[in-house]
């Protein structure tokens, strides 16, 4: 049972919760928010929102994790419901099972990405067969990746439905990697994993960064600018963005991406810690470690090999998961005999990033199984294999169709906000900040300055309702353009959705037909926004299903008589 | 290696930014590994919840 399971050591437990917050937002994600928001100027309002709202919510998360782990829970419902008295708290909890459920299901498919393109750098896919021409090897490097990448997905363009048996093989084998894991257990699973994994991923990053930045554009005819331009770009503070909605939104966006933090994995792994065990000093480590891995590594790999071959304006203009699959295999065919290694690497750090973190995505799930409707855990790892298969097929097959896109705003973003604001309104305002700063600073090995008190209870709350306002409301001119315009004297402009705002999405305002657009085009948007309305329902679904099952449980609990249930 | 590329004031970002980053990673780990949790684990914590929860409170 969930309840008797404990860490096997503390390296362990901050190793696996630094891998559950590095992922593939630290290598891919990271990196292109910087790009796209001005470089420098986005590392100011992203290290305040570390300090306001990161770290606190981290802590929050570890100490309400405690709290539960010692009553017995260690999935979010239960933990809410041990902290509030309303007895809705355990159905604001059950968001902590949708997101964690709804992200592994389209990040496993990434993951299993990673490991095929791992596995055929490996082997010399990517690069040119031998004795061709110059011009063939040219043709083959710059073409092999899409190749490769169509191949293990599927997609066609204008193709609303892709089916790839390879691809599914491979994200059936990640899944089935996955569930073996689990169902060893914490303590036998997980942390193994994480001992391994996270020491490798850093290796991996190390060597290459060091490579990737020893690309010379004076001694290397390939090299055509200096990679140092590329971490310039990242590093060279621009204050005039600082006055910049948008940038300060894109920045506390990577917070909650890279710290996994509402989500409700956080709060399952540390309920398996003893009532006296730090959180203070353990929650700061996996924290920290994670910045070292974004900020250090992030920064130091992706965009400045991809510079060092393209110039800066080519890479600005790509997202960080076409240079990461499309572009950058074919760069590393320059590095001569080191290319099969390198790509290995870089896809294998991604693979090591990402499945430590689907592990933590899966666990709570297990446990609210074993928890509430005493399950063994290999029960609990089977129907845990069923929900992600479930989810898993549209999301691998209508790919073209934005499902993927969709579950990753719906429960990748927009629920992860709404969580982290309804866990410090029940931890500082409810629970109480009293009680909440005693929980923290039990068996604290780190002495947590006061000063954080008034942070967590009064900065953190208001700066996520800001953040949520800003997400829900967002006008088509976008809030840089709005508050421009009336900073200008230009008055209020002309009010329109954004398409990637909450309402605006719930409109469909990003899925309109262009204008004039042939029959064809116009049925094809209404086919998209038709599978955009079903695969919310399937989220909103599963959210009823969960609360089902919470309200069953308890049900439970409530008949049982008392000293007999959990 | 051939640094060309970088300004001054991205470079002393960049340090001011690494050097916090690193040394609050080591300092973290440090006090870790240090810690009497770590070195002298005790392993006869009792499992009480720290405040009681009555049954009927669970909804």
């Amino acid at each position: 049972m969930a309840k008797n399971e404990r860490w096997a050591s503390r390296v362990g437990l901050v190793l696996a919760m630094a891998g559950n917050a590095v992922g593939l937002g630290n290598f891919l994600r990271f990196p292109a928010q910087a790009a796209q928001n001005g470089g420098g100027a986005f590392m100011i309002p992203y290290l305040v929102s570390l300090v306001v709202m990161g770290i606190p919510l981290m802590w929050i998360e570890w100490t309400m994790g405690r709290f539960g782990g010692g009553q017995g829970h260690h999935s979010t419902p239960g933990i809410f419901q041990s902290m509030g008295k309303s007895r809705l708290w355990k159905y604001a909890g059950v968001l902590g099972l949708l997101t964690c459920l709804g992200i592994a299901s389209y990040y496993l498919y990434i993951e299993s990405w990673c490991l095929s393109y791992s596995i055929y750098s490996l082997l010399g896919g990517f690069q040119p067969p031998e004795g061709v021409s110059p011009e063939d090897a040219a043709a083959f490097a710059s073409g092999a990746p899409s190749a490769f990448f169509n191949r293990i997905t599927g997609q066609q363009e204008n193709q609303i439905f892709a089916i790839s048996m390879p691809g599914l093989v491979m994200f059936a084998i990640c899944i089935g990697i996955n569930i073996f894991i689990l169902s060893r257990g914490v303590a036998g699973g997980i942390e193994v994993v994480a001992k391994v994994a996270m020491p490798l991923l850093l290796l991996f990053g190390v060597v290459l960064a060091v490579k990737g930045l020893m690309n010379d554009p004076v001694a290397e005819e390939a090299v055509k600018y200096s990679p140092w331009i590329g971490l310039n770009y990242v590093w060279e503070p621009d204050l005039t963005q600082l006055g910049n909605p948008a940038v300060w939104l894109a920045a506390a966006g990577q917070i909650f991406f890279t710290l996994s933090i509402g989500m409700g994995s956080i709060h399952c792994y540390a309920s398996y810690l003893r009532r006296k065990d730090d959180v203070a000093l353990t929650g700061a480590t996996t924290a920290w470690t994670n910045e070292l891995c974004e900020v250090v590594l992030g920064s130091a790999l992706l965009l400045p090999i991809a510079v060092s071959y393209l110039g800066l304006e080519a890479v600005q203009e790509q997202s960080g998961f076409g240079l990461a699959f499309m572009t950058l295999p074919t760069l590393f065919n320059n590095w001569g005999q080191f290319a099969p290694l390198a790509g290995f690497l870089w896809f294998g750090l991604l693979f090591l990033a990402a499945i430590t973190s689907s592990l933590a995505m899966g666990q709570p799930v297990m446990a609210f199984l074993e928890d509430e409707f005493k399950l063994s855990r290999v029960k609990a790892s089977w129907a845990l294999m069923g929900m992600i298969l479930l989810l898993a097929v549209p999301v691998a097959t209508i790919t073209q169709a934005g499902v993927f896109d969709d579950f990753d705003f719906w429960v990748g973003t927009f629920a992860l906000v709404v969580f982290a604001l309804l866990e410090v309104i029940l931890f500082a305002w409810v629970f109480g900040m009293d009680r909440g700063w005693e929980e923290l600073m039990r068996g604290a090995e780190l002495k947590v300055p006061r000063a954080f008190y008034y942070i967590t209870k009064y900065v953190t709350p208001v700066f996520i309702i800001v953040i949520l306002l800003a997400a829900v409301f967002k006008p088509s001119v976008g809030w840089d353009g709005f508050f421009r315009s009336i900073g200008a004297g230009e008055g209020i402009p002309s009010w329109e959705w954004a398409g990637d705002s909450v309402i605006g999405k719930l409109l469909h305002k990003d899925l309109q037909a262009p204008h004039g657009a042939s029959p064809e085009v116009a049925t094809y948007y209404q086919w998209l926004r038709m599978i955009r309305t079903f695969d919310r329902l399937a989220l909103a679904g599963l959210f009823l299903f969960f609360s089902v099952l919470v309200a069953i449980a308890w049900s439970r609990k409530n008949t049982q008589p008392k000293g007999t249930g959990a | 290696m051939n640094t060309d590329g970088m300004t001054t004031s991205a470079w002393l970002f960049m340090g001011i930014v690494w050097s916090v980053v690193l040394l609050m990673t080591a300092y973290c780990f440090a006090k870790l590994l240090t810690s009497k949790q770590f070195t002298e684990p005790d392993t006869d914590q009792d499992h009480t919840p720290p405040f009681k929860v009555e049954e009927d409170d669970l909804g």
